[in-house]
């Protein structure tokens, strides 16, 4: 499997899709006084903070999984390529997913900083199709690729906060979301042929 | 916000998780299964199929054809190129130092002469039919530059030029090849092509090449490996491409010419991605088949076993393919994932191959399952051909691994 650095590394992003949550971030945290405190007086900057505290956790998950990949894939005698295959499906599956479920909401959610564990971490960002996504791109691409994709979306993740409920327009958020959705089927699907056909 | 529903949201997200990773792991990612082999392990194999083609070789020279254990049948059928290729395996078996194999081959030979088609300048092979193929003849000019690099015996050199003659008559301008000729007629079948003889006749030319220098065999295989490279798979309607063991073997020998080098490679560009096409098909057909057992729910996903000669031939391509990749530096990155895969074929073949503790225990004529691979109970004189042939080519994998450091 030969790999594309850059390219993996966007998708891991895009199938994250920071815009599909942006509207259900701006309200977590937003009961918290110490997130506020610690955060600044600034209008949803409680929701940025538990935002990017919930990704960075995520981030964790994913350079770990990144980190073992060879080892776990040495563990249950698959090699890479069939991993990308994997991975590749997977994506494509999550595009379906997607297509077919309305966005996530904020609620149920954990109080305070509990946000950012559920539903930050959990479910929003520490979903299976980035987890078997990271393991793949960790065993071809390095870790590095995982650990650089996560910073991004950590970033991405407290953007999408940043904006406060209603302000931005919704086609924006939604062409946004779609984008990034169409992205990843097509990086899914070129996963896909990259497992099969790679050497 | 509703903190009870928090653990359901959780719930959620785990079995999401749980059902990702049971499909994934039950659908996409089986285990791989290799078996781990070694020199000797291959040695023992090789000689294990060299035998039972001497056992089961008849007094004219041709083979058990096919045998049906089940039934203790042996099943009335016979094919001429499957001659010429089990002859030309007995002859890489000779190079590879089994002891016995140059005769048998020797008897196949014998048979293949007193069976030749003779017209104009040239000669083939053709018992009965009136479909002249040029496989038969390719393969058994094939065998005859392994006899004669292996023994330095000249007295077939004729006889190789004849055959390599009428595969000239085959081949066309854009470096397609005829798959026959036709002795009604007694013209080339021009417009009907196999999807093995193109590759097999460009191997004999190209290693027609590799003996005799500088009498023109390179020019025309080196079109029939650019169509091979360039056309073939979308004239002839392969999709996805045809995996080719025997364009591997000629790009093989291909990239030992003597007389080619930097900057006139005797390898083109489009070679080289051909190369790394036909890698990729190799290696997922290997991964498929590490993937099968025979077990539910195993087969429904992944069928059943392949053939003797299947595994056989995927063990010959990947072999061939790498090579080309050790002599040309610009496939080296194909060099380790090649010789995994390679590794990992004649490992399944040698698991594959009936023993002799097996063949006592469990079939009615154990000379005639000994050594042998069977698919539904029934072994083909090509099983025992093509996966005599993976298994032979992989020594140099490992000794080459051997010897690194």
């Amino acid at each position: 499997v030969t790999g594309s650095a850059w390219l993996v590394a966007v998708a891991l992003v895009a199938a994250v899709n920071p815009p599909r949550l942006a509207p259900a971030l701006p309200a977590l945290g937003a009961d918290s006084t110490s997130i506020r405190r610690r955060a600044g007086a600034r209008p949803g900057s409680g929701a940025v903070a538990v935002s990017m505290a919930g990704s960075g956790l995520a981030a964790m998950v994913f350079v770990a999984l990144a980190w073992s990949s060879n080892w776990l894939l040495d563990a249950i005698d698959v090699s890479a390529a069939t991993m990308r295959v994997a991975a590749g499906l997977v994506l494509v599956g999550a595009v379906v997913r997607d297509v077919v479920r309305r966005p996530p909401d904020p609620d149920p959610a954990l109080a305070g900083w509990g946000a950012a564990i559920v539903p930050v971490a959990v479910p929003f960002v520490v979903r299976p199709e980035i987890g078997v996504l990271a393991i793949s791109v960790g065993a071809v691409e390095g870790t590095w690729v995982v650990l650089a994709a996560s910073a991004a979306l950590v970033g991405l993740m407290g953007l999408a906060a940043s904006t406060p409920a209603g302000k931005l327009p919704t086609h924006i958020t939604r062409w946004a979301s779609w984008l990034s959705t169409t992205l990843v089927a097509v990086v899914g699907v070129a996963l896909t042929v990259e497992g099969i056909y790679a050497v | 916000m509703s903190r009870r529903s928090v653990p359901r949201r959780v719930l959620g997200a785990v079995l999401s998780w749980g059902l990702v990773v049971l499909l994934v792991r039950v659908v996409v990612a089986l285990p791989e299964h290799c078996p781990v082999v070694d020199r000797d392990d291959l040695i023992a194999s090789a000689f294990d199929a060299v035998g039972w083609l001497e056992r089961n070789q008849n007094p004219d020279g041709t083979w058990l054809y096919r045998y049906d254990a089940a039934a203790d049948e042996v099943i009335d059928d016979y094919n001429t190129v499957r001659h010429a290729g089990v002859t030309m395996s007995l002859y890489q078996a000779h190079t590879a130092g089994i002891e016995g194999a140059l005769e048998v081959g020797d008897r196949g030979l014998e048979y293949a002469v007193a069976n030749l088609v003779r017209h104009d300048d040239w000669v083939a092979f053709e018992p009965r039919s009136t479909r002249v193929t040029t496989g038969a003849a390719a393969l058994l000019v094939a065998g005859l530059v392994e006899r004669r690099l292996a023994t330095g015996d000249d007295r077939h050199d004729e006889l190789m030029a004849a055959l390599s003659r009428f595969l000239l008559v085959h081949v066309e301008p854009s470096g397609a090849v005829a798959e026959s000729w036709d002795r009604r007629s007694e013209r080339p079948r021009f417009g009907l092509y196999s999807p093995f003889f193109t590759g097999e006749v460009y191997w004999a030319l190209a290693s027609m090449h590799l003996v005799f220098p500088g009498q023109g065999w390179d020019e025309p295989a080196a079109r029939i490996g650019h169509y091979l490279a360039t056309e073939r798979d979308a004239a002839e309607g392969y999709f996805p491409d045809l995996p080719d063991h025997w364009a591997a073997y000629g790009m093989w020998v291909t990239a030992m010419w003597p007389d080619h080098d930097t900057p006139t490679r005797p390898m083109s560009d489009a070679q080289v991605a051909y190369v790394e096409r036909q890698a990729g098909l190799g290696s997922i057909q290997t991964r498929w088949e590490s993937q099968r057992v025979d077990d539910v729910p195993r087969h429904l996903l992944r069928g059943r076993r392949t053939l003797g000669a299947g595994l056989g031939t995927v063990g010959e391509q990947l072999t061939g393919l790498w090579q080309v990749a050790v002599a040309d530096e610009r496939l080296g990155h194909l060099v380790e994932p090649l010789a995994e895969r390679a590794v990992c074929v004649a490992g399944m073949v040698v698991d594959r191959q009936v023993t002799e503790a097996e063949a006592q225990e469990h079939y009615p004529d154990p000379g005639r399952a000994r050594g042998a691979w069977f698919q539904f109970d029934i072994t083909q004189m090509d099983d025992q051909q093509h996966a005599l042939s993976a298994v032979l080519l992989t020594l140099p994998i490992l000794d080459r691994s051997e010897e690194l450091p």
